[in-house]
This record gives C-alpha cells, structure tokens and sequence, in this order.
C-alpha cells in the first residue's frame, strides 16, 4: 500500500498543477479559425487598402453593416478581411505585443482596446505580454532579441526616441525598429488646482520669468515627453521650472492635489473627473489642439506661439528586419481596429479622438527621425548629460 | 447606505459564486510559494470583458483579499512568502510552525487578515474622505520620512547581532539604487544588462531570498522527512477557531495595527506594501518584551496580517475617491475599470454608484468569505507540511520558476531570484537577517524619490524636511521608536535589580503584565 502522504500529496499536488496551468495561460494562447480570405499578387496600394477600410468603417457607422463587438466574426470584420490583403501564410498562429508598461497603464488600454478588433480581423490571438522598466525600454529590449518573423511585435511611445537621442540604449530605437502604425497623439494638458494663484497660463510663465525655479511643474518620470516640452518653454522664456518627475499617475496627482506641486502637465482623460468635480482647472493645452469639449476658452501653448518639440504618442512597431509585407498588413489591422466603434468608444473617453495622432509606418518614422533630432538638439542645449547617461 | 446596497448586491448567487471562486484562487495562488495575488488579479484581466466590470471587480477583490491573507500563510508554513506582507508575517509565523504551533498561527493568521479587512473595510466607508485629506498631505518628504520610519524597524528584524542586520538593510538599500537614477535618467550599476535598467524588482528577489534559499538551506543541512505527521494534524479541530488566550493577547495588536495599515494603504505610491513590515516594526518596538519577537510570538503573526489586509481595503480609497492607484493591484483593478469603459474618481459614486458600493460589500463579504474558508482549510494546508522535502521542493521551485517569470515576463528576474536564493543561503548561515535586507530593497526606492522629490517640491533646499508638520511628527515618531527599546530596556534593568529573586517566575508574570498593560 502506498504511503498515506502520497494520496493526500498527489491531491494537493493536482491542485498545484491546475494553478500552474492558469499561470501559464498567459503565455499560451488558444489557436482561432485560419482566415477565410486569402488574396495575392500586386494587390491594391496602401492608400487604396485604407480608402476601402474608410468605406467600410462608414458603412459600420450607418449601421449597414452589422457589428457585434466581442462576437466571433460579423459582417464588418467580413468585409475588412476581405479588403485587406494578406501576406503568404500570415499570421499561421498569435501574434505576441510587448507592452512596456504595467497592467491598467495608458500604453496597456490602448494595446488592449485597439487588441480587441484586430484579433478578430486577423482571426488569431493576440497575446499581450506586458514586460515593464525603464520607461518600457526593457520590453523594447525583449522585443529585440525575438524572431523578426512578424509574430512578436512591441507597442512603443514618445520616450523610447528621447533614450534613443539620449543614447541609453544598446540599440536605437529608430534605427532598429519598422515603423507600423501610430494611433495616439497627446493630449497633456496644464493642470492646476482650482484654488491656485495662476488664473491663466500667462500668469503662471510671468511668475516663472521672474522667479526661476519657483514653478514647480510636475510630469511622468525623468527624460519624459513633459520633461522636453518644459524644457523647450523653459529656454523659450529664458527661465527654468522646478521638474519634479513622478514614475506613478497616481503619485503626481496627490502631490498637485496636496499642494506640493503647483502645475501638472498630464493627459486629459486620466483626470478629466477631477476637473469636472471642480477640484482642478486647466491653465492651457499642452501642444496644438484645443479640446472644445473640455473649454474653448483655453488657449493651447502652440496657439500662444511658445515652441512644442514633443509629445506623448502610441504606437506599434516591429524588429527592423520584419518583412515589409507583414508590417503593411499589421498596418491595416491595427488601422481597421481603431476605426471601429469598440475602439472609438474608448477613444472618445480618453479625448483621443480629438487628438488623432494616426501616422503610417512610413510617416511615423518621418516624424520620428525628427523628433530625435529635436530631442537631441534640446538634451545639448540645457547640457541635459548625455554623456554621463552613456555611462 | 453604500455598504448595505454593496453587500446586497455582491450576495447575488452569481456575484457570490464568483467571490467564493475568487477567494479559492487567491487562498491557492497567495499559498503556494511563488505565486502572488498579483499575479492571479493580473490573470483576471482578460476575463473582465466577458464578466463586465461589477462581476469582474467583486471576482478580484476576492482573489486580492484572499491572496493578501493566504501570502502570508507560505511564509508562516514554510518561510517562503510570495510578497512582502508574507516576509513579515514569517519572522514570527516559521518559528511557531518550527515549534510545533503551525495551528495555532495560521488560524490566529487568517483571524487577524478578517479582522483587519473589516476594520479596513468599515474605516473606508465611514472616515474615509477626512483620512484621505491628510493622506493627501502626505508629499515627497513625507514619504521620505516614513521610508525612515520603516527602516527603524530593521532593528526589530535582528535576530542577535543588530550590526548584522544593519549591514543586511544597507545592502537592501544599495540593491534598491540599481537601475535608472530618479534624478538624471542615468543607467546605475545594471552589470551592463539592459533588462536590469528595470531595477531589481522586490517579489522575484523575496521569492530568491526566502522561498530558494530555504531549499538550498534544506538541501545543505539534509531535512529529508515532512516536518508535521498526520498524527499532529487530527489534533486540530476541523474548523480551526483560534483560542480565545491567542485572541485575548492579540487584540489591541490587530486594532492598532488595523488604523495604521489602514491609513498607510491609503497613500498613494508604495504605500501598501510596506503596511506589513510597519505594523510588524510597531508592535516590537510598542513592546516590553521586544526580545520574545523573532521566536515564535502571536503577536508578531497576528500585527503584520491585521495592518495590510486593512490596508488593502485602504488602497482603494485613492482609487474610488481620486481614479488613482495605490498600488500593484489597484493599477491592474482601475485598467479594469477603464476596459470596462468605466472612469473611476470622485464621480465614480454619481455616475456607477452601484460599482463603488459593490466594492464596499465585496471587500466586506470577501473577508468574511477568506475567515471561513481559511479556517476549514487549516488542516488541509497543515498537510502541505506532511509533504516529504524532495517532493516538495521540487513543486516550490517550479512554482517559483514559473510565479517569477509570471509578474513581469521578464527573464532576468529568473536570474534576480536565483542570485538572491544563493544569498539569502549565506546571510541564513551566516546569520544575516534576510528580512531587514528586503526591507531595505523596499524602502531604498521610496526613500530616494522621497527625497529627491522632496528637496524638488521645496525648490532645490532642504526646508521640506524640516518645517512640514506631517514630516516633522514622523520622523519623531521614528525617533521615538528608536529610542523606546532602550527606555524598555533601562526600566527592566531597574526594575529587575528591585526584585532580583526568582527570574523564571518573573517572566512568566511580565508576559501577564505585558497583556494587561495593552488594555
């Protein structure tokens, strides 16, 4: 007869399995249909692909098309696979997206929300991975040293081409990487308490010229979009703001609510509720747009005529070596995604939709090859060390 | 009321079902070693589509408040926490388990988690906007000061040598500066590998610390046989209640450690994890008998339970009344709300008051939940004991193989946990406390944003540190607390020389004395 602490070991040890096996649910991912679709050849251009996405998305809004989200497929995701052309057996299984950053982050809702469509139109799983540190470099740096064969792609924002300026990283950011597609443009805003001395954003710059350092303005983390674009505003009024950088949303917050802090430069829809419960008041609009929602009466910096090097975007990018093909119809995926209304309804809570930010793969490394270089220019003007950064 | 309206909707047959689920996965995923609660809220997040946020959220606050309770039940069983909490809770918990009181410290474990919970839960509904008025005080130098306040608690974590467990703490510390610099953005001591610009992270190195290095330490001095026999465990009763002595001596313990976790747990940022170790640090230096901590004392279990389960409940006032995190789990709860299409903050209660108050009941009704569960299931956890070590280990390094990489999908946190299961192996013979070095990893980063922060906010001087009110009343709190151990120690000597006659008597009456002195 078997010892007794084996029947009770092997029950406990059974339940251990099945705790381990929902562990490693995370890292497998169940196998959807295969694509009904499958087109080749000299197809129809990009443009054309996404004049014809366009259409549909219209046809959506219409209501001619009928459109469940979460279902298994419906006429909308029908129609857009039948639009967007495919490359040879791609994708044959999930497709795995780093995400820098933590669950419940801006980078992981974006991933997510625009997630949920395209999985559907690529009829595969997306698994989203989410590996955190040093403003999602490691994440980038784990897309890296994957197969560039399309099936691990990475979700990228603005800091990864200021550390590329920078020179932090073992790798250039935009060097390395194939550009997919950019989906969010930023939407900072100046926030200040409602109670504070600053009654318009001019207030506030003439106290700083006067008083340099004594603006204490706070943003996420060090080497940050914020960081740069106070900086940018800095020289432009020949002062300094007193940057007290914050790793967590929830840490800047307390410390404006709090008074610790007099200024927080931060998105619109993470506290848009405590503008609209009166606890805090914008003073301008980070970069160009004015959000006619949140107060058309708030001028934005660019209106004023104050330089806006920087913002926070998002967006999907590949290892370089990716074939161009994949990244074209990850391009139109994600593209589709967010032009249906599971992604839209997250948007319009965010005031992403007023930001727009879209750019395509090629755009997207335009605009970042310039950012870089603008980056680089402002790191060298205020002396921003580089050098000691490079270790 | 909110939390009538809440508990009447959470004891809905399927908002129960998935309470009561939740709790078995949090009682599993927080008890075996390796494995945390974050990781098991984490792995809810794709499920929230499907269930809805309300479902959904009453379905994690059972997996957090059972995995907050149960992390600390693998340290007490077998020194092998998953989380921070659980690393205080060992210092006491593996001495009574070594002791042959594994009963009794896992129901007065689960006791303290429940009344913790509740008193967390009924301070969130009743005081908690006036508390989260001065939670909001509480800036960079605050943080600062209480990072200080922590760290006088590594003397309570000397077991002999207090050199020792500074060095330990220190080098926690400098283990806390690896990655990039809050001031510069600078790359600090990563060995020149990119995935350690990260940091170390604190769960994989507790997992190496406690969790490996007790394998190694087994595998070095040869425990080949289960600890407990069946024998040991059919003298535990079924539904495990813990004696009404353990109870009367641990009472003003868990309500003291209950108000300060709770308030703790509010703060935005680190602030709920290190609830454990200062309801722990608290109560050894509150006490007379400072020296009976470290060996298997109730209330060295029961402190560290009651402060961060109340804490948990406190971490959701920042992210009910502000839409902001307190800490790993409520970040991964308010990305819930937003998936959901749900914006939490002070509206929350105007436009979803029926989600706000769900988490009210929930919280309420899991604790309740977590208290019977974790009773009936003492005697099957005390088999876990009656496992023989070959068997055993090998589970607990898969599990933390497994659990390590699951948090982060990160490789290098393999390598984290391995080197600090090889440490922690050393400082064990050496006689290193492991726990103040942890402790030490945790602090390290709230100290240095604290005051790097705290010196920005005061614009580039020191005056912060010196002329807030709530800075000033904490570090002299850490003052005090340093000092108190002494002062102990001074009145003892005195009082000794008075009656110098029959010292084992003595003893046995202050411990009498040290329980009416609570009261």
């Amino acid at each position: 007869m078997r010892p007794s602490w084996y029947r009770r070991s092997r029950s406990i040890a059974l339940l251990c399995v099945a705790a381990l096996a929902l562990a490693a649910c995370q890292e497998g991912g169940g196998q959807g249909a295969a694509p009904e679709e499958e087109e080749e050849g000299a197809g129809p251009s990009q443009d054309e692909v996404v004049a014809e996405i366009d259409a549909i998305a219209e046809q959506v809004e219409a209501g001619e098309l009928a459109y469940e989200a979460g279902g298994d497929s419906d006429e909308a995701i029908d129609a857009l696979r039948e639009v967007i052309p495919q490359p040879e057996g791609y994708p044959a299984r999930a497709v795995e997206i780093i995400i820098g950053f933590g669950e419940g982050g801006g980078s992981d809702n974006y991933t997510r929300n625009v997630g949920l469509d395209a999985e559907r139109i690529m009829g595969q799983r997306l698994i989203y991975n989410n590996v955190p540190g040093a403003s999602g470099e490691v994440g980038l740096g784990q897309m890296f040293t994957q197969a560039a064969d399309g099936y691990t792609i990475a979700s990228a924002i603005t800091n990864q081409v200021i550390n590329d300026a920078l020179g932090t990283q073992p790798y250039s950011f935009v060097d390395d990487v194939a550009f997919i597609i950019r989906q969010q443009g930023p939407t900072e805003i100046y926030w200040v308490p409602t109670d504070s001395e600053f009654e318009t954003f001019e207030d506030m710059l003439e106290f700083a010229a006067e008083n340099p350092g004594q603006v204490t303005v706070s943003g996420s983390g060090i080497g940050s979009d914020d960081e740069f674009r106070l900086l940018a505003l800095g020289a432009e009024l020949d002062t300094e703001f007193g940057y007290v950088p914050f790793d967590g949303v929830g840490d800047r917050i307390s410390a404006l609510l709090g008074g610790d802090i007099d200024v927080l430069h931060e998105t619109a829809g993470t506290v848009i509720d405590l503008y609209e419960d009166g606890q805090i008041r914008p003073l301008a609009y980070g970069g160009d747009i004015v959000f006619e929602d949140i107060d058309p009466e708030i001028p934005s910096v660019a209106d004023l005529g104050y330089p806006v090097p920087i913002g926070r975007w998002r967006g999907m990018v590949a290892p370089g070596e990716v074939d161009p093909a994949i990244v074209d119809y990850l391009h139109n995926v994600f593209y589709a995604a967010a032009q249906l209304p599971a992604y839209r309804e997250f948007e319009a809570a965010f005031f992403q939709d007023v930001a727009g930010g879209y750019l395509d793969g090629e755009d997207f490394r335009a605009e970042s090859l310039a950012e870089r270089d603008e980056v680089a220019a402002l790191a060298e003007q205020f002396g921003y060390d580089t050098e000691q950064l490079e270790e | 009321m909110d939390l009538f309206t809440g508990i009447g909707s959470v004891l809905e047959p399927f908002h129960l079902l998935l309470m009561v689920v939740g709790v078995f996965i949090g009682l599993i995923f927080g008890t075996i070693p390796g494995l945390s609660g974050i990781t098991a809220v984490a792995l809810l997040v794709p499920f929230s589509y499907v269930l809805g946020a309300e479902a959904a959220i009453i379905m994690m606050i059972g997996v957090y408040v059972a995995a907050t309770c149960a992390g600390s039940l693998a340290g007490t069983l077998f020194n092998m926490p998953g989380d921070v909490m659980g690393a205080a809770t060992a210092r006491d918990g593996y001495p009574l388990t070594l002791q042959g009181h594994a009963g009794r410290a896992i129901s007065i474990d689960i006791t303290a988690s429940a009344v913790g919970g509740l008193i967390g839960t009924l301070l969130l509904v009743l005081i908690a906007p006036q508390f989260l008025r001065i939670a909001l005080r509480f800036g960079p130098p605050e943080f600062f000061a209480l990072a200080l306040l922590g760290m006088t608690s590594v003397a309570s974590l000397a077991s002999g040598s207090l050199i020792k467990a500074l060095l330990a703490g220190t080098l926690g510390l400098l283990m806390a500066t690896v990655g990039l610099d809050p001031v510069s953005g600078a790359v600090r001591f990563n060995f020149g590998l990119q995935q350690l610009q990260g940091g170390i992270d604190f769960i994989p190195a507790i997992i190496g610390f406690f969790a490996v290095a007790e394998i190694f330490n087994s595998l070095y001095r040869g425990t080949g046989r289960g600890r407990y026999t069946a024998k040991d465990i059919e003298k535990i009763p079924r539904f495990a209640l813990p004696s009404w002595a353990d109870l009367r001596r641990t009472r003003w313990t868990m309500l003291r450690a209950s108000l300060l976790g709770n308030f703790i747990g509010m703060l935005p940022g680190a602030g709920s994890t290190i609830a454990a170790f200062l309801g722990y640090g608290t109560e050894v230096q509150l006490s007379r008998n400072p020296e009976r901590f470290g060996k298997g004392e109730i209330k060295g279990v029961a402190a560290p339970e009651a402060a961060n389960n109340s804490a948990a409940a406190g971490s959701m006032v920042p992210l009910l009344t502000l839409g902001i995190p307190g800490g790993a789990v409520t970040a991964i709860m308010l990305g819930v709300f937003i998936l959901n299409g749900l914006r939490p903050g002070p509206l929350l209660f105007r436009d979803a008051p029926e989600i706000a108050s769900s988490v009210f009941g929930a919280l309420a009704v899991a604790s309740v939940v977590v208290f019977f569960v974790g009773l009936l299931a003492v005697r099957l956890l005390l088999r876990l004991l009656t496992i023989p070590f070959e068997v055993f280990s090998t589970m607990v390094l898969v599990f933390a193989v497994v659990g390590t990489f699951a948090i982060y999908n990160r490789t290098i946190d393999l390598w984290v946990m391995l080197v600090c299961g090889i440490l922690g192996f050393f400082a064990k013979q050496y006689g290193f406390p492991v726990s103040a070095l942890v402790l030490g990893l945790v602090l390290g980063d709230i100290a240095e944003t604290g005051l790097v922060n705290g010196i920005g906010v005061s614009r580039g001087s020191w005056s912060a540190f010196l002329s807030r009110p709530f800075t000033i009343g904490t570090l002299v709190i850490a003052f005090i607390l340093l000092l108190l151990p002494l002062l102990w120690a001074y009145l003892g000597r005195r009082r000794r020389r008075a009656d110098t006659a029959a010292p084992v008597e003595r003893a046995e009456r202050s411990s009498t004395a040290d329980e009416q002195d609570r009261s």
